[in-house]
């Protein structure tokens, strides 16, 4: 017969007793550990760890029922087994109170003391085979607790990560919207100064023309005045003489007083949106460049074969056909020695007026084509240009009055035009 | 006196008034409105002073002294000209001319130049 394979804890305090039971659990089981009172039982309890507990009562040092009491309260699940006397019932009852599996009554038989052996190691077994199931669905519930945990703290992990990044995000786009906000602030800054920049090197060029349209009418008063003075030194002032020079005089002080008023009304920038003749804003403008043109010997010519009114901002209207007349005349003093020709047409297209500003000075090369309505780009000697003119032009048409302005080369120079 | 001034001068008021002034110191003064009547005048009287401006149409004042120079490289010559044609003062100087009113001209410092060139002074 095969031995149960089961560990015994046997205590008893009657050696005589105690070796013979031992012997025979000895031939069932695998293992007999024997103790001779409670407390030595307890003792080996805890440190061999048996699968079943077979105690008598009455012991000396530590009965058996403060023992089972004690190994009770470790919480293991042994099977225990309380043999004592028949006379002993209190004892019993007490002891299932405690918890135990089974018991023998003294005198032990023997048949009864295997078959409860037999019970037990195959209640042994089960509860084995269960503590193995128990101890697997433990550790597999205590698995998917761990990874329950580890997901949820990943899960917190990521949230946290998924917060921060949010965060981050937000705060970006803050910025984004702040550096938005404050490129687009810079960027009309920098029209405006652009506006002004254009505008200080136009009012320079002006002052330019003024000169040249002043100097002329100047000399003469000088000499009309200087000349009264000899006439009177040489007996001839007469009081004709005298109204004459003075008329001629006065009437010279005149046109230079419109002229001083038409540059003027070119540079009163709080100047209201009216409809204006686009023809007599151009005519006005050829005249403040006309003796620089004549200077370098440049035929400015303008055709119209219709006023065209515009709504809008006249003085604006005119910087442009300015800003076009000098950069062709500056293009033709660059690249052309003679026949420097000019043309302005103005036309009314679809509703819309039409001006053309054409140049026989070469054309524009198509790597430059591209950037010529650029801020800064000049092709112009340093200190000749700021670069802005064309800028500026663009600005004009496009943001102030809704236009359009493109360039196309012909076979000798340039047509720019300006459809608004 | 009796010298000949040739006054060579495009606007008609201007040219008139200088006559006038001139008129009242010399005898003889001749009056031309551009470089082209300019040259075929001088030809004629050969004068002993040229006044002239220098911007004129058909032919300007420093071409016709070129070519009055081809004719007499001693003539003499008063350049009438506006400060600003830098271009004009150059070609002038290189024409040899060292006598240049400035516009507006004052008619003291031009009168005083024609006698200083005429060796009256």
């Amino acid at each position: 017969m095969e031995k149960h394979k089961l560990k015994i804890l046997f205590v008893e305090d009657d050696d005589l007793m105690r070796n013979t039971i031992a012997n025979i659990l000895s031939k069932h089981v695998e293992e007999v550990v024997l103790a001779a009172n409670g407390l030595e039982g307890l003792e080996l309890f805890k440190t061999e760890k048996p699968d079943i507990v077979i105690t008598d009562i009455m012991m000396p040092k530590m009965n058996g029922l403060e023992m089972i009491r004690k190994i009770r309260q470790e919480g293991i699940s042994v099977k225990i087994v309380v043999v004592s006397a028949y006379s002993e019932k209190e004892n019993f009852l007490r002891s299932i109170t405690l918890g135990v599996n089974n018991f023998l009554i003294k005198p032990i038989s023997y048949r009864d003391l295997l078959k409860i052996i037999d019970e037990l190691a195959s209640l042994t077994f089960k509860d084995k085979k269960i503590d193995e199931e128990r101890l697997y669905r433990y550790k597999a519930q205590e698995e998917l607790k761990e990874a329950h945990l580890e997901l949820e703290s990943r899960v917190i992990e990521r949230t946290h990560e998924l917060a921060i990044a949010n965060k981050q995000l937000r705060e970006f786009q803050e910025t984004l919207q702040d550096k938005i906000v404050k490129s687009v602030s810079e960027i009309r800054m920098k029209d405006h100064i652009m506006m002004l920049q254009s505008r200080q090197a136009v009012m320079g060029e002006m002052i330019g023309h003024i000169g040249h349209q002043w100097r002329q009418p100047l000399n003469t008063i000088g000499l009309l005045t200087q000349s009264m003075l000899f006439s009177f030194r040489n007996n001839k002032l007469n009081e004709n003489i005298f109204e004459e020079r003075v008329d001629k005089i006065m009437e010279i002080l005149d046109t230079m007083s419109v002229t001083i008023d038409d540059f003027r009304d070119f540079f009163n920038p709080n100047r209201e949106k009216m409809t204006f003749a686009a023809g007599k804003t151009i005519t006005k403008t050829m005249s403040f460049v006309e003796n620089s043109f004549q200077k370098h010997n440049i035929n400015l010519t303008f055709t119209k074969t219709d006023e065209c009114l515009i709504e809008g901002f006249e003085n604006q209207y005119s910087q442009l056909v300015m800003n076009l007349l000098i950069n062709a005349k500056d293009a033709l003093v660059q690249n052309c020695e003679n026949d420097r020709n000019v043309i302005i047409r103005l036309s009314s297209q679809m509703g819309k007026s039409c001006l053309e500003v054409e140049d026989n000075a070469g054309g524009i090369a198509a790597d430059i084509k591209e950037h010529i309505f650029e801020p800064y780009f000049t092709t112009k000697k340093e200190h000749e240009g700021t670069g802005l003119g064309l800028y500026i032009c663009r600005t004009i048409v496009e943001k102030n009055m809704k236009g359009s302005i493109e360039l196309k080369n012909t076979p000798t120079g340039t047509i720019f035009y300006i459809r608004i | 006196m009796e010298k000949k001034i040739l006054i060579v001068e495009d606007e008609a008021l201007i040219r008139e008034m200088l006559k006038e002034v001139f008129l009242s110191i010399y005898q003889n003064v001749y009056t031309a409105e551009n470089g082209e009547k300019g040259l075929a005048l001088y030809q004629e009287v050969l004068p002993d002073l040229v006044i002239t401006d220098i911007k004129m149409r058909i032919m300007d004042g420093l071409t016709m002294i070129e070519k009055i120079k081809q004719i007499d490289d001693h003539q003499n010559f008063i350049v009438i000209t506006a400060y600003s044609d830098k271009e004009h003062l150059k070609r002038a100087r290189n024409l040899g001319i060292t006598n240049l009113l400035i516009k507006p001209i004052d008619l003291k410092d031009l009168i005083t130049l024609s006698w200083e060139m005429l060796n009256y002074a």
